[in-house]
């Protein structure tokens, strides 16, 4: 197969500055869209001119044609659970991309990585103790950090770098964290607080109140701004250390930043809404094929990516059957056939 | 001075040292041809010129200055590394690939400009592999990737340019391409340094060449000195033979009948 032959083949891997944008531009359109649609839908119905109406309102003087109580629906149930959704899916991609970028690694994720199930311990005993909602986050984000602490660590001390090693030390370190989180609901009262934990950690943004929303919005939005600004440095990470260093990149102080900031995005997320497998693996996965590898261009799209997935689960979860489903179990049966496919799909290129 | 090496030593856990009291110098355009036997350190050497590794003595100075005391940023403006092609995880096109060069003159929450792709762009046109520019880095054969890796040195912009063992997983006739490639870049001013395990491949190179011997000793000098049969027959522990060969008007390594 001659040069020109591959580049074509491959055509579409690196985007135009042109079709990157009109992908990003589509993309936060459709997210827009499903914003919308989400805030009509649900067991009480309002058209969407009214939605349009209600939210206008806001802004300029609108003609009240609608009810109050579409206007508390809007407002306080329903706003605050799409903009939970939206942002809990950005930060679980972003997080699975920037993982996947340092540990040059497209195998892993928040959950593979075991960091979900440790911040998900952390914000445990936070609630066991009765700490308050900083107290979960800071107990959420210091066992995550541990956690990605010591799957690192498992590979070095056994001096085998390999991918696979990394994704088993993940399945290792999860194996613990997940029962340290059985001890945890065992010791836990049945009548009050067990309840609320397992509620909690299966993941479910039906008590999303605003207070919560901003208690995560701050940290997630500041680390997302962080990786998206770092985000050409992830490209050079993913070669190695050594070609890393050569190019003048300070490593530890690169890589330090960026896992921080993925381990506080995932932290956040575990805290509005419990541990939601899936979008931290699939959706970077996505980002990649629609925006090529570049993390520059496919970075910021699995953010909106995962904003759209999961504000679309979520709107799923609550309209499609009169009582709840709890997230994870959707973006399981959603996400890991998908995944199937895209191992399918990537297979059959290598072919 | 480009780069000068004093009384450079490295041991492995205060282990027997791999090399000691290495000393050579390099300017604008000359070349360095390092050859030694397997698991002489060769590539621990090479690792420790690139600043992978940290000397356990002596010192390396870069236009006069420490090397410790410059910051990572300002050594990879000075020098470039093209590593063994390996694979990466990514299939970063070749031109994204290449842009990282600019790394050294990006800050940390920068990206390349347009200038940076278009002098990546100028680069790939000197090279003439226009043709790799959108394919995957991954997916390209070794001789490609390397060609790719040298043209992410020369973005960088260094004044020296390190090979490690540049010729390996190369068929023959890209093996001689390679040498062919370092002695343009010394030609247009680069100082080159590369591994080898040809002796062949440094009299084809000319400047300079060093042996790392057995024992950690470098012995350095230009090559038509240094590439002697007795010292190759001793490192090597084989029969080979340095002769002048009329045709070709160049002295070449061969080896001997083996022996049975």
């Amino acid at each position: 197969m001659s040069n020109e032959e591959r580049a074509r083949e491959m055509s579409g891997r690196n985007l135009s500055k042109k079709a990157y944008g009109t992908l990003l531009t589509g993309l936060i359109l459709l997210l827009a869209g499903t914003a919308l649609f989400s805030l009509c839908v649900g067991r009480y119905r309002i058209g969407a001119s009214e939605v349009v109406r209600i939210l206008l309102s806001r802004f300029m003087p609108v003609e009240k044609a609608w009810e109050d109580m579409q206007e508390s629906v809007v407002f306080t149930l329903r706003l605050p659970r799409i903009a939970g959704a939206a942002l809990v899916g950005g930060a679980l991609s972003l997080s699975g991309a920037a993982y996947q970028g340092v540990f040059k690694n497209p195998l892993v994720s928040p959950d593979l990585l075991g960091v979900s199930s440790g911040a998900c311990v952390g914000a445990s005993l936070a609630i066991l103790m009765h700490a308050g909602s900083a107290g979960i986050q800071a107990s959420a984000f210091v066992w995550g950090m541990i956690t990605v602490g010591l799957t690192v660590l498992i590979p070095r001390l056994l001096k085998n770098n390999s991918i696979t090693m990394l994704v088993l030390s993940g399945v290792i370190v999860s194996g613990v964290m997940n029962s340290l989180m059985g001890v945890i609901k065992y010791l836990a009262d049945p009548e009050t607080e067990l309840a609320e934990i397992t509620y909690w950690q299966m993941g479910s943004l039906a008590k999303v109140i605003p207070e919560d929303l901003y208690a995560v919005a701050v940290p997630i939005l500041a680390a997302s701004a962080v990786i998206i600004a770092i985000r050409w440095q992830i490209n050079i990470l993913s070669l190695g250390d050594a070609e890393a260093r050569t190019l003048g990149i300070r490593i530890g102080m690169v890589r330090g930043i960026i896992i921080l900031c993925a381990t506080l995005l995932t932290a956040s997320a575990v805290c509005l809404c419990g541990t939601i497998g899936w979008v931290g693996l699939v959706i970077p996965h996505l980002g990649r094929i629609l925006a090529g590898p570049d993390n520059v261009k496919s970075i910021p799209v699995s953010f909106v990516l995962g904003a759209v997935f999961m504000l679309a689960i979520d709107t799923l979860a609550r309209a499609l059957t009169s009582m709840e489903l709890p997230l994870s179990i959707l973006t399981g049966l959603i996400g890991a056939p998908f995944y199937l496919y895209i191992l399918t799909k990537q297979r059959m290129k290598l072919s | 001075m480009i780069l000068e090496v004093k009384d450079l030593c490295f041991s492995y856990h205060k282990k027997e040292p791999v090399f000691r009291d290495v000393n050579f110098s390099l300017d604008q355009g000359e070349t360095l041809a390092i050859l030694g036997p397997n698991g002489a350190g060769k590539s621990t050497l090479l690792n420790c010129l690139a600043n992978l590794l940290t000397p356990t003595g002596g010192e390396i100075r870069l236009y006069g200055k420490n090397i410790r005391e410059l910051r990572l940023r300002e050594t990879a403006r000075i020098l470039g590394y093209v590593p063994q092609t390996h694979t990466p995880a990514y299939g970063y096109t070749v031109r994204d690939f290449v842009v990282m060069g600019r790394a050294p003159y990006l800050g940390m929450f920068q990206k390349p400009s347009e200038a940076d792709y278009a002098l990546a762009d100028d680069v790939i046109h000197s090279l003439n592999i226009e043709k790799l520019a959108d394919c995957p880095y991954t997916e390209i054969s070794g001789g490609e990737r390397q060609q790719a890796s040298i043209a992410r040195a020369i973005v960088q912009q260094p004044q020296v340019i390190m090979f490690d063992e540049p010729t390996n997983h190369l068929d023959y006739g890209n093996q001689l391409r390679m040498i062919k490639m370092m002695k343009d870049l010394s030609g247009q001013g680069y100082a080159v340094i590369m591994t080898t395990h040809m002796p062949d491949h440094a009299i084809l190179l000319g400047g300079k060449a060093a042996i790392l011997d057995h024992d950690g000793k470098l012995l350095t000098g230009p090559a038509e000195e240094i590439l002697k049969e007795d010292t190759l027959k001793r490192i090597y522990r084989s029969d080979l033979h340095i002769m002048y060969l009329e045709q070709l008007g160049r002295k070449v390594c061969v080896a001997g009948k083996l022996e049975n």
